[in-house]
């Protein structure tokens, strides 16, 4: 259920750039998944930092398996 | 929201087929220039942003075409195509120095789209025309005040000369090779993608996988070279053609290929081109260092031998072209 909150979420930041530009510019990582939870609590979206990794490690290992 | 607001400062970086259909990959990119030297190295860099790693836009292709009708980019200034081996990153290196330069070097979403239809046999030619316009529109977006855009192909896209040409018809192109014996040896000690059989599909025709598979080394790469350079001989009559040889680097650069292009550079832009050509195209901290003779002492007698059957009556002819073309 809280991997679907974060798919919701990612569509929402998507269309909102305001909302992109306040998480860009994180270098650290623990830093910015930390704020990605909070910035979706404060809109009511309940997901945990471990969706989040989750959702960076599956984008990275596309990424990486592009010529495949 | 707006499709260009949207999509403003975000780049195609991979085309990817689901279920027949093809879909784009986006990356926020903010006014970073494509300096590196291919396409994915700047990528690369981007996808370590812990933003780009969870953020992208994942669209169907024909969001290309609609942005494409809205903002078209800047029409391409020059094409680069190449044999591979040959100085070709040295070149997007110098063209990508300038500020008022955008340099897509090898961009693989190009490269998908010119192959689209090894995914799917049903793709015609006239689509893959009409997608290569909005990718090559969709690279081609003013990150700040860039003037001129310029493409590297990858080698193997010279096969596809034609085509690009149908949708480009107005664009200047060149056409960069090298001593074959040079290129070879060049392979033999790292092959490329296009020089392992199978590897970007079926680059010569009329030959089936298995025998690809058992051809010596050698000749499978000297005949994959040959093809390149046959596909831009069939198009050396276009008064947009002009060809050039390794040897005629750096200097080449900012003399026949800037005039070729129509390009107007200021004497700041042009030091800035001539300082990129000082150090190694793929490994930019070190120096360039000329190693023709080094490469040619290194020939196997396989390498002369399929040098001399595939590629040097090429060879001949590319250079008989490139001096009547500077008649």
């Amino acid at each position: 259920m809280s991997q679907e909150n974060f798919e919701k979420f990612r569509q929402i930041v998507l269309e909102d750039l305001p909302l992109q530009e306040s998480l860009r510019g994180f270098t650290e990582r623990d830093e910015f998944v930390a704020r990605v939870v909070e910035t979706g609590a404060a809109r009511g979206i309940e997901f945990t930092a471990e969706d989040v990794w989750e959702a960076m490690r599956e984008n990275r290992r596309v990424w990486i398996e592009r010529w495949i | 929201m707006d499709i260009t607001e949207k999509f403003q400062d975000w780049t195609p970086v991979r085309v990817y087929w689901h279920e027949n259909r093809p879909f784009v990959d986006w990356c926020y990119m903010g006014a970073t220039r494509f300096t590196q030297p291919f396409f994915d190295n700047t990528v690369e860099w981007q996808m370590t942003q812990p933003f780009n790693l969870l953020f992208r836009h994942q669209t169907p292709l024909e969001v290309l075409g609609e942005l494409n009708e809205r903002n078209p980019g800047l029409e391409p200034t020059g094409f680069v195509f190449h044999m591979s081996r040959c100085g070709s990153t040295l070149v997007a290196q110098m063209l990508a120095s300038p500020a008022r330069n955008i340099v897509m070097s090898e961009p693989p979403p190009v490269d998908s789209i010119l192959r689209a239809n090894t995914k799917n046999d049903l793709v015609t030619d006239e689509q893959r025309a009409r997608w290569l316009k909005w990718i090559v529109g969709a690279l081609g977006q003013r990150r700040r005040d860039e003037k001129y855009y310029f493409i590297k192909f990858d080698s193997w896209n010279t096969i596809d000369l034609d085509l690009i040409r149908r949708a480009f018809p107005q664009t200047p192109w060149i056409f960069l090779y090298r001593n074959p014996v040079e290129v070879l040896v060049s392979q033999m000690r790292e092959r490329g993608a296009q020089m392992i059989p199978g590897a970007i599909g079926q680059i010569l025709p009329g030959l089936d996988f298995m025998e690809t598979l058992q051809m010596p080394p050698e000749e499978y790469c000297a005949r994959v070279l040959a093809r390149f350079c046959q596909s831009a001989i069939n198009g050396a009559a276009s008064e947009n053609a002009r060809f050039v040889n390794y040897n005629q680097l750096p200097e080449a650069v900012t003399a026949e290929m800037l005039e070729h292009f129509r390009v107007d550079y200021s004497p700041e832009d042009i030091e800035c081109i001539e300082t990129a050509a000082q150090f190694n195209s793929k490994t930019p901290w070190l120096t360039f260092a000329p190693d023709s003779e080094a490469k040619r002492k290194q020939a196997s007698e396989a390498v002369l031998q399929a040098a001399e059957k595939w590629l040097v009556p090429l060879y001949d002819e590319l250079e008989s072209i490139r001096r009547r073309k500077l008649i």
